[in-house]
Parts: structure tokens; C-alpha cells; sequence
């Protein structure tokens, strides 16, 4: 195995194979910066380009692509409350806060810092590909349900101080995933009529809409803002190593939810970043800085959104199964040079798969100088009036809406979603919430009734099974933990006084 | 204030509980073809329903019966530095101009309504300098148009200008 390593970096650092990498990487960078267009579409654009060259070079260029997508999606979320990928939409809540508050630079940094770290560690998940892979297929349709389940107890940690609004602002994203063809039945659901619902409410759209023309909605109806955003001074200061110390337990937590995350199929980077934001929340010595600008809240997601993309090839390389669009366009590579991903990869091709765990590792090390550029590129852009930053998000708002599935009506759901959003935010409820319903909602109801279809009804299956029982423990252990908590403080205080 | 806030929240969670009687009433409709599922499509967005329901509930009674804090009933000090002013008029206005935008989209094209929809904005914003409003009116939809149907390959609305692009 050693010298496969050691011949996969040999082969990596040709002049041709650095090259396409570092234009994979900003390829990446850039394009995932737009909303609308997300890692896979990146990835495949580029696709064809890839059928000249050799395999090795092709693969670690799409990884190039893949991890410049996973830090692009961020800068956006942190300069103008638009994530630029689904799997950025945890960054706002606390990136763009920080923004805000003059320390743009120090988001910015720990998001590229961190993202690497990700995505650095999670890339030995090749070298552990086959015992990795037994995750993957202990997962079925109970499995899902129950992390589902667990997923939702983030709804706790993105409530803010009004948990009923939260659960409320939850439960309305679940319904939005509700909405469109049902999968077992066909019977479409809340179509208003329109045939575009067909497919139900698209994410892109929703998220872009809840987040970013919200956003421009309330700049430009509060103008006292205006003096304050334009007068104040964007600081590019990159973090310290004293404060990139201060979010290791954040980085820690996010490589491993994003590692576990991607390991199964169909939860993508979305889930993984909201649960490492709700899991670095609450191991945080500082939880109440959460939604507040802190730079653990900007830390972990971004550090699971890189962290997925190991994960998402496990199953990709070890059984065929691609775990998310991303892979699949890997996927896809692979097989255009006549290479089946599967069990007899490792067997036949092995150099390819360690040619592709050098590749990963250094378009991640490689992330870091063209991010930074990147970062200064659009840093000098943001720095004009609000008006004109209005103008411009809004008319990037209705390309990348519609680019999506070219469709004008997915630009009226996010300028619909805006104004929901706005008054959503008036009103003290979470559009966080929303989205992570709206994302979680699919897998959740699909998981369940799969789960029942297979089990002839029976409810018992959710608790017969060990993996499903023991995220659904721990789901009611996580929502009534804090309850439990602050009885127990409180009868200790009252204690106290009667003495 | 603290009254105000208590209005806002139970008026909000009386929208939400019609809301979700609205959903039931839906969903009640959809019938389950399979025999295989046990559950039918209406069953899920029923549930979710239920739940909205009972936390609007909840919440009518959480602002009924919560206690005031101290910040809703003392009046803040204003401050002319941070006091917000809401503008009715530039909101209206910004609806107006997205209704625009989705309306004639398709009709007039990406590269005639998106030059007017920021020109609009613009002015509603209270941008006066003519540079700054022939260069973004100008820019933004070139260099957003070029990198998305250029650099991605994504067909924008050619609308009128149909026939230009053939």
C-alpha cells in the first residue's frame, strides 16, 4: 500500500496534471460562488474536457472541482447571506453575522482553513474504503429514518430563543418537501394546479429566496442600514493562531460528521453541515455565541461540507454506488475511461484509486493560495453601496434561480420565499429551520413509509432495529436534555435557598 | 411593546393553525392506490399538519401566560445612529419591480428586463449618480449574463430578442 501512495503522489506532480488541477480548483471556486450552480453541475460541465486526458489526471481534476466547490459555496453565505450551495446554508447563520460585525477576513479564513483540514482528513477515507463500506450497507430504509429523526433535533439548535417558532418554522420546511409527486404513489400533492409543482418546491430556490432576498428585502426597507453597512470597514485580517486554536473541537466535530455523513448515500453535505453546526453547538464552551457570530458556527460546517467528499467515495469505489451527484459524476469519469467502480476496482486498478488519494490531498493543500485569491477578488466587489449590492445580488438571485431547471417560476418561489423570509424574520421565526426541513423532509417521509412497505406495517421496526433504536434514543435524549438540565438547576437553587 | 409583541404572536399562530387546517382539508383527498402502502400519500402532510396545529396552540398560550421581560416593558433609549426606519414605500416599491422581473421574464427576455428591473431598483433606491447607474444597468446583466450562458452553458429567456440570437 505504501508504494501505491508513494507512486499515486509520483504520478500526481506531472506539469500537465498540476495544471488542470489548479484550474479545478478555481473552476470550482468560482463556480459554486454562484447561486444555483452547485458542485455537480461544476463537475459536469467540465466533464467532457476530462475524456482527453489519462484517468489519473481526469479524476483528481473533478476532485479539484469538488473541493473548490465545497469552500466556494461558503464565500457568498459569508458576504451576502446567499449560500452558493445548498451545503453552505448552515454558514450563514453565523459567517455572515460575522460579516456583518467587521471580520470578514476571520470567516473567510477559518472557512477556507478548516474546509481543507476537512477535506484533507477525510480523503484517508479511501485507505479504509472497504471496512467503511460495511456502513454503508447496514444503512436501509429504518436507518435513514432514524438519523432523519436525529437530524431534526438540530430544530433545537436553530430556534433561537423561541423553540415553538422553530418547531413550527421546521414543520412548514417538512411540508414543503411534501409538496409535488408522491414517490410510491404518483398521487401529486399541493400542485395548485401549476404543473411545474410537479416536482414539488426545488431547494435551490427556497434557500436562495428564505436567505438572500430576504436579506436584500430588509436592506433595502430599513435605509438607516445603508449609512452603517457602507460606512463600515471590511476587515481582511485572516484569523489568528490563537483563535484557529479556539475552533479545533469544531473542526474535530465536523470531519467526523461530514466523514459519517458522506458515508451514506443520499445525506449529502446539507445534512452534514447542519448537524456538525448543532453537534459543535453543543459540546461548545460557548453555545450562546451560536447565532451571534461565532467562528465554531462558521468552523464546522464548513469543515463537514469538505469532510463529505471522502466519505462520498466510499461507497462510490467500494461498491458502485454513488452517495451523492457528485460522486456520481466521478462515477462517471471512471467509466468513460472504460474503468467499472465496484469491489473489482481494488483488484484490477489499484494505482487508479491511490493516483485519486494523492489528487484529493493536493487540490486540497492547493485550495488554500487560489481561495485566498479568490476571497480578495470578491471582497474588492462587496465593498460597493448598498444599492448597488442590492442591484447586483437580486439580478444573481433570477440568473442562478433560473439556471437551476431553467425555469421562471423557480425564480418566483425564491422571490416568493423572500417575502416570506423577510416577514419570517420580523415575526421571530427560523428560516434555518425551514430549509433544514425542507431538506430533511424528503429522506424522512421516503425512509418511513419504505420502512412500514417492508416491515408489512409494522411499527416495531423503527425500535427492532439496533442502528435505527439508537438514533431514536438519542434523538429524545438531545430534545429533552436541556428541559432536564434546567429542572435540575433550578431544584438545585431552590435547595440552596431553603438551607 | 411587550402587548404588541403578545398581539403579533397570537395573531401569527392563529395564521398558522388555519394554515394547517387548510393542509388537512387537502390532504384528506389523497387516497392511497397501493395496498402495499399502508399509509397513503395524505397521511404524512396530515401529520405534519397536527403538528402545526398543536405548537400554534402552544404558542397562543406561551404569549397569553408568559411573563413580560424586563427589555419588552422599560422603553429603549432612541438613538439616531441605530434607530431603524422602515420604509413602507421602497418595500412596496421593491415587490412591485420583483413582480416586474417573474412577469415579463419570459415575454421580454433576460437582457431587456433585467437592464430595466435594475434601473427601477436603482432609482427606488435613491442612486443618483448617472455613472453609477449606466454602469450597473449595463454591467451587471452583461457579466452575469456571459458567465452563466457562456461560461455554464445555460440558455437565459431570449424573449424578444429572439430572432438577434438566432
Amino acid at each position: 500500500m505504501v508504494e501505491l501512495i508513494l507512486n499515486g503522489f509520483s504520478n500526481m506532480f506531472g506539469f500537465q496534471s498540476i495544471l488542470w488541477m489548479i484550474f479545478g480548483v478555481f473552476w470550482g471556486t468560482i463556480g459554486s460562488s454562484m447561486p444555483g450552480i452547485s458542485a455537480s453541475v461544476a463537475m459536469a460541465l467540465l466533464l467532457p474536457l476530462t475524456w482527453s486526458m489519462e484517468i489519473s489526471t481526469a479524476l483528481a481534476t473533478l476532485a479539484g472541482v469538488w473541493a473548490g466547490s465545497a469552500y466556494g459555496g461558503g464565500i457568498p453565505a459569508i458576504l451576502i447571506n446567499t449560500p452558493g450551495s445548498p451545503g453552505a446554508a448552515a454558514t450563514v447563520m453565523d459567517g455572515y453575522i460575522l460579516h456583518q460585525q467587521g471580520k470578514t477576513g476571520k470567516a473567510l479564513g477559518v472557512s477556507l482553513f478548516c474546509g481543507t483540514i476537512g477535506g484533507i482528513t477525510s480523503v484517508f477515507c479511501i485507505l479504509l474504503v472497504v471496512p467503511l463500506s460495511k456502513i454503508t450497507l447496514a444503512f436501509g430504509a429504518a436507518e435513514y429514518f432514524g438519523v432523519a429523526i436525529f437530524g431534526l433535533t438540530i430544530l433545537s439548535s436553530l430556534s433561537g430563543d423561541n423553540m415553538l417558532k422553530g418547531l413550527i418554522s421546521g414543520l412548514f420546511g417538512l411540508l414543503l418537501a411534501a409538496t409535488g409527486a408522491d414517490v410510491f404513489s404518483g398521487t401529486v400533492r399541493f400542485s395548485m394546479g401549476r404543473s411545474e409543482m410537479v416536482e414539488g418546491f426545488n431547494l435551490i430556490p427556497v434557500m436562495i429566496g428564505l436567505f438572500a432576498v430576504s436579506e436584500m428585502l430588509r436592506q433595502a426597507a430599513y435605509s438607516a442600514r445603508w449609512k452603517e453597512v457602507t460606512s463600515k470597514v471590511f476587515s481582511t485580517t485572516m484569523p489568528t493562531l490563537k483563535e484557529m486554536a479556539s475552533v479545533t473541537r469544531a473542526t474535530i466535530i465536523g470531519t467526523v460528521v461530514g466523514i459519517v455523513v458522506g458515508v451514506m448515500p443520499g445525506a449529502g453535505q446539507t445534512v452534514s453541515a447542519f448537524v456538525a453546526y448543532s453537534e459543535a453547538k453543543r459540546w461548545s464552551k460557548h453555545p450562546e455565541m451560536f447565532g451571534k457570530g461565532s467562528l465554531e458556527g462558521v468552523a464546522a460546517p464548513e469543515t463537514a461540507n469538505n469532510a463529505v467528499q471522502g466519505g462520498d467515495m466510499v461507497p462510490a469505489l467500494a461498491l458502485g454506488i454513488p452517495g451523492s451527484n457528485s460522486a456520481a459524476v466521478m462515477m462517471a469519469a471512471l467509466m468513460l475511461h472504460g474503468l467499472t467502480p465496484g469491489p473489482m476496482l481494488f483488484e484490477k486498478n489499484a494505482q487508479v484509486v491511490f493516483d485519486l488519494f494523492a489528487g484529493m490531498i493536493m487540490v486540497n493543500f492547493m485550495m488554500v493560495p487560489i481561495g485566498y485569491c479568490v476571497v480578495r477578488m470578491y471582497m474588492k466587489i462587496i465593498s460597493v453601496s448598498s444599492p448597488l449590492l442590492i442591484a447586483g445580488v437580486l439580478t444573481l438571485v433570477t440568473v442562478g434561480t433560473f439556471s437551476a431547471r431553467s425555469s421562471v417560476f423557480d425564480v418566483g418561489v425564491a422571490f416568493l420565499f423572500g417575502v416570506i423570509g423577510f416577514f419570517l424574520n420580523i415575526l421571530g421565526f427560523s428560516p434555518p429551520s425551514v430549509v433544514l426541513g425542507l431538506v430533511l423532509g424528503r429522506i424522512l417521509e421516503t425512509a418511513f413509509r419504505r420502512a412500514l412497505i417492508l416491515s408489512d406495517g409494522s411499527w416495531m421496526t423503527f425500535i427492532e432495529r439496533p442502528i435505527s433504536a439508537v438514533f431514536i434514543i438519542l434523538s429524545i435524549l438531545v430534545l429533552f436534555y436541556p428541559f432536564m438540565i434546567s429542572w435540575w438547576k433550578k431544584r438545585k437553587a431552590g435547595a440552596a435557598e431553603a438551607t | 411593546m411587550a402587548n404588541w409583541r403578545k398581539i403579533v404572536d397570537i395573531a401569527t399562530a392563529l395564521l398558522a393553525f388555519v394554515f394547517g387546517i387548510w393542509v388537512w382539508m387537502e390532504a384528506r383527498d389523497y387516497e392511497a392506490p397501493l395496498q402495499v402502502d399502508p399509509l397513503g400519500p395524505g397521511f404524512w402532510p396530515q401529520m405534519l399538519a397536527c403538528g402545526i396545529m398543536l405548537f400554534s396552540v402552544f404558542l397562543v398560550l406561551n404569549a397569553l401566560f408568559r411573563r413580560s421581560q424586563p427589555q419588552e416593558t422599560e422603553s429603549a433609549p432612541k438613538d439616531a445612529a441605530t434607530e431603524e426606519a422602515f420604509s413602507p414605500y421602497r418595500f412596496g416599491g421593491v415587490i412591485f419591480l420583483l413582480l416586474f422581473c417573474i412577469l415579463t421574464l419570459q415575454t421580454l427576455g433576460y437582457f431587456i428586463t433585467t437592464p430595466l428591473f435594475i434601473l427601477g431598483l436603482l432609482l427606488l433606491l435613491g442612486v443618483r449618480s448617472r455613472r453609477a447607474i449606466i454602469i450597473c444597468t449595463i454591467g451587471f446583466p452583461l457579466v452575469w449574463g456571459a458567465l452563466f450562458q457562456i461560461a455554464l452553458g445555460v440558455r437565459l429567456p431570449e424573449g424578444l430578442l429572439s430572432q438577434l440570437f438566432r
